[in-house]
């Protein structure tokens, strides 16, 4: 038996061929591997950089639709780069959505990753599905910006918590804004 | 105060923060909906990285090679920061990697010297010696990879390591920010 909700959700397509990705690894394996995975998908456009400072060249050239780009490379890494893309007024985009692939998988590192305003986490290793559920969520789920005295970047609440007791660390009457389930927004 | 405009990001301002709401160009860009009959993106990716996988295994002995030479810096020149930084880089690609690759067990003894040199308290308190059992241990499982009963002995070497790793790092399984214990092994 086919639900009909799921038979929506499972004919919605992303042409890859309409975005245009920037790697930025200094694996020459991994970068081959991601190229395969985004050629695979149907993407056409698929530029690439071996450090942080030529990612940030790259960016500047090229204006991606999304950028991936490793942790731990040579020059800058990719925390420095994310922190130097999240600059309000400094680049054309600086909303961009990135995603941060890693071997490092540890809650610090993460919470460091989404502090520098990275849009998704992926933790190696990588396959075809967890890369595509990352681009999919850009595409159809894109959080809203925050911009603060210190954070620029996607709202880091991917979520509101019914039953949140803590302090409430923003100020203002409406700030949190509730997020339509991924569904939903497919199906509109 | 929110600014009206189709194009331009809408901007609400609170007491310590605005948030921005980035209209989403990429959804109206490239999601569309796809008849049935349509072939799968994601399926084509993994047939694409199936292809891509015959290569894996060199790929891997490039990786140990990168490993080696690390290490003989280290027995050259100490774990200076030049050594210390290539040691960390070949095994962290590899943690990242191995598993991707087909050599979970290699990730994961490459994830133990990872963790032990980045928890260690210092460059003093990592062992040559557990260098060089890592190193040796990673080198095997690589070359013994298509040998008979090659699995159950990298699966053993990795969880004596582990073990070993928790004991350098004065950690029994509790979980610990600092020296966070051995994450549970890839199963072989």
């Amino acid at each position: 038996m086919c639900i009909p909700a799921l038979a929506t959700f499972a004919m919605i397509r992303i042409d890859f061929n309409r975005l245009r990705f920037l790697v930025i690894e200094d694996n020459a394996h991994m970068r081959r591997i991601l190229r395969t995975l985004l050629y695979g998908f149907g993407s056409r456009e698929v530029y690439e950089a071996e450090d942080g400072a030529a990612g940030l060249e790259a960016f500047v050239h090229y204006v991606p639709d999304i950028v991936i780009t490793d942790w731990a490379m040579p020059i800058f890494d990719g925390l420095e780069l994310t922190q130097m893309i999240r600059q309000p007024g400094a680049n054309a985009n600086p909303y961009v959505p990135i995603i941060m692939l890693t071997g490092h998988s540890e809650k610090k590192r993460v919470i460091s990753a989404r502090d520098a305003g990275v849009t998704e986490f992926l933790a190696k290793p990588i396959s075809a599905k967890s890369l595509y559920q990352r681009i999919l969520n850009i595409v159809i789920n894109p959080r809203p910006f925050i911009k603060s005295k210190s954070y620029f970047g996607p709202d880091r609440r991917r979520n509101t918590a019914p039953n949140y007791t803590g302090p409430e660390r923003r100020k203002g009457d409406a700030d949190i804004i509730d997020q339509q389930p991924l569904l939903d927004k497919v199906k509109a | 105060m929110t600014e009206i405009d189709k194009d331009k990001p809408g901007v609400t301002k609170f007491a310590d923060h605005e948030v921005i709401v980035v209209p989403n160009r990429l959804k109206k860009k490239a999601l569309r909906h796809a008849a049935a009959s349509e072939p799968d993106p994601l399926t084509d990716a993994e047939i694409a990285l199936e292809e891509l996988s015959e290569q894996f295994g060199s790929w891997m002995e490039d990786e140990c090679v990168a490993l080696e030479g690390a290490r003989q810096l280290v027995h050259r020149k100490g774990l200076t920061e030049e050594a210390r930084q290539a040691l960390f880089r070949a095994a962290h690609d590899i943690k990242g990697h191995g598993t991707t690759f087909g050599y979970p067990m290699a990730s994961d003894v490459a994830d133990s010297l990872c963790r032990v040199m980045e928890h260690a308290g210092g460059t003093a308190q990592v062992p040559l010696t557990f260098i060089d059992q890592c190193v040796d241990s990673v080198r095997a499982i690589i070359r013994e990879h298509d040998h008979d009963n090659a699995e159950e002995t990298a699966a053993e070497l990795a969880k004596e390591l582990r073990a070993l790793t928790d004991e350098l790092l004065g950690v029994d399984g509790k979980t610990d920010e600092a020296a966070p214990a051995s994450p549970p092994l890839a199963p072989a």
